[in-house]
């Protein structure tokens, strides 16, 4: 084996004495297109809904629980699957989500979220983790595809309509109100007031993410 | 490094190969299309480690992050 090695860098090191620069270059720059590609074509299908569901604790909790909620099944037919709010769509971020999930990787190999009990209780935990990611981006994964500049308010209605403008008007992001849009709350949330929003937009997640340290110290 | 085994610098010499046309191939395909793609999805990884660590001590970057 070492042998092995030290002839295989004995030939690596030294110039090329059988092929053409015009060879190696070429078959160098197919091999980068082809990894680039299967890389990025890998990292993509890793994304897919599909993909996601694999593990039953998404397929049996989130995903079954999105079911009935505007991002699956609407009027127009436009859905969401998990890497539209759950991956960042800039190339950089994308590759920290894929990094992080190998956390996810350790919490399925260690049953952390199991059973429907060790899911509920974890639920709070990690809805946490998702709000403050949000928070910290400004909602960016909700804003690939909704944006309060592209709003048209005169043709929503109601609560919408009243609630949009205040949100504009006080620069809160998505989230601030929008949470359980798509999947089950966590027991003991509450949704936060435009009052208290516009007093402060950050205590309804402060004291969520104290609630749920709170929690997991148990 | 086996380098120094080249004793002229830049040209043949007249000096015989010290490996044949076909061990230069299987290295060129081996350093292709396994060792240059695997050390770079590993480099690719060691990014989004290295970001995600920062993030964790200086916070993530702003709304366009």
């Amino acid at each position: 084996m070492k042998r092995f090695v030290q002839r295989f860098r004995a030939v690596a090191s030294s110039r090329a004495t059988h092929f053409s620069l015009a060879f190696l270059t070429l078959g160098g720059f197919f091999g980068g297109v082809v990894f680039w590609g299967g890389f990025n074509t890998a990292l993509d299908w890793a994304n897919t809904e599909e993909f996601c569901i694999t593990c039953h604790q998404m397929r049996e909790f989130p995903y079954a629980e999105m079911q009935t909620k505007i991002h699956f099944v609407n009027r127009t037919g436009v859905r969401a699957t998990c890497s539209d709010c759950h991956v960042p769509k800039d190339w950089t971020g994308k590759v920290v989500r894929k990094v992080q999930a190998s956390k996810e990787l350790w919490s399925y190999v260690a049953g952390t979220i199991s059973t429907p009990d060790k899911f509920r209780d974890h639920r709070l935990e990690m809805a946490v983790i998702e709000w403050t990611r949000l928070k910290e981006s400004d909602s960016g994964t909700c804003r690939n595809c909704h944006a309060k500049v592209w709003m048209d308010l005169s043709k929503q209605f109601g609560g919408a309509k009243r609630n949009h403008k205040v949100a504009i008007e006080n620069g809160l992001t998505c989230i601030d109100c929008h949470q359980g849009i798509a999947h089950q709350l966590p027991e003991g949330f509450h949704y936060p007031t435009n009052e208290e929003l516009i007093a402060n937009s950050n205590s309804w997640l402060a004291e969520m993410a104290a609630k749920a340290k709170e929690g997991a110290a148990q | 490094m086996s380098g120094s085994q080249d004793g002229k610098q830049g040209t043949m010499g007249g000096v015989a190969p010290a490996h044949g046309r076909l061990q230069e191939l299987a290295v060129f395909l081996t350093l292709a299309i396994l060792i240059w793609p695997v050390l770079a999805a590993i480099l690719v990884g060691g990014y989004g480690f290295a970001i995600w660590i920062f993030q964790i001590v200086f916070g993530p970057t702003g709304p366009a992050g």
